[in-house]
């Protein structure tokens, strides 16, 4: 149990491309470090384009399964690991909004949390509900660059990694995302808690 | 202008606050999950390499030959072959002197009349 401590310690300083070789290596407890590393992020980014929570779990599992699978083969000074896994999870995504074909964002309900006033609950329900129905209609890119930004609060920098495109393209697909989201929503404002102006 | 942009860019904050906290939580089952998956996938690869150390020719081949110690067996056998084909002549001839030496002793010892023989010399 102390040997194992002491080992966790020692690999979490390391990097993720070491992690990964060293779960390839033999060392079974660098999976733990890549797994707290990842898994939030992933499932949050499964989270927000499949809207369904079993959905999510399965992706996460899946693209973490398809990590284990990749470290005996893995190459360092390739992608990066967390790039790596945001096109697998994107990929895994398409694959589970394809085969579900009919997506009707209305319709997804989630547990009430008793500690939320139920009308807030179901103001930000319905708000969520608005934005992702605005999101769904967006380009691609644009989507993937507000959702990134905004919902997982991934910095422009690393999205412009992931979408393979330059700062500055990444920043114009953010707010050309965001206008056609606001003119989306300005229709609905009142439906959802604003008053008209 | 400025105002109105400002008013239009917190409600799209709102909205983004909304979709954030109706998001739920990474519970603690993926984990887990995810952690059996590894472990699971870390047994299979180390299986794998086995496997495929057991199915290989040469351990094929070493089986056949009944495993560590007939090959170590056969190995040494081989080398002492080896050894007495390609060494020199000299080495045999060694070998006789030794098995002479020994009859002469033999010789020597079953002599009973070796003190008599100086007496006839002496005459």
């Amino acid at each position: 149990m102390m040997k194992n401590l002491m080992r966790l310690d020692q690999l979490s300083g390391m990097s993720d491309d070491a992690l990964l070789k060293a779960y390839a290596n033999g060392i079974p407890e660098a999976s733990q470090i890549l797994t707290d590393r990842f898994m939030s992020k992933i499932f949050t980014q499964a989270f927000h384009r499949v809207r369904n929570e079993a959905d999510a779990d399965d992706i996460a599992q899946e693209a973490m399964l398809r990590l284990w699978r990749i470290a005996p083969n893995w190459n360092q000074g390739n992608a990066k690991i967390s790039t790596w896994l945001y096109k697998i999870v994107n990929n895994l995504c398409i694959d589970r909004l394809r085969q579900k074909r009919i997506v009707n964002l209305e319709s997804v309900t989630e547990p009430i949390d008793d500690r939320q006033n139920i009308t807030n609950y179901l103001l930000n329900q319905s708000r969520a509900n608005a934005l992702y129905s605005a999101l769904a209609k967006l380009p691609v890119r644009q989507r993937e660059a507000v959702s990134m930004r905004h919902l997982e609060g991934i910095s422009n920098p690393e999205i412009a990694e992931k979408l393979e495109l330059s700062i500055e393209a990444v920043e114009s697909l953010i707010a050309r995302g965001k206008r056609a989201l606001t003119d989306a929503l300005q229709s609905q404002k009142s439906e959802l808690g604003y008053q008209n102006d | 202008m400025t105002k109105n942009k400002n008013n239009r860019d917190f409600e799209l904050e709102d909205f983004f606050n909304a979709a954030k906290q109706t998001a739920p939580e990474v519970s603690e089952t993926l984990r887990r999950k995810i952690l059996d998956t590894s472990e699971q996938e870390f047994q299979r690869s180390k299986n794998y390499v086995s496997k495929r150390y057991q199915n290989s020719w040469w351990n094929y081949l070493f089986k056949e030959f009944g495993g560590f110690y007939s090959i170590v067996g056969y190995g040494t056998v081989a080398t002492i072959g080896i050894f007495i084909g390609l060494s020199s002549p000299n080495w045999s001839n060694i070998i006789l002197q030794f098995e002479e030496t020994i009859t002469i002793v033999e010789l020597e010892l079953a002599d009973p009349f070796v003190d008599l023989s100086s007496l006839y010399l002496g005459e």
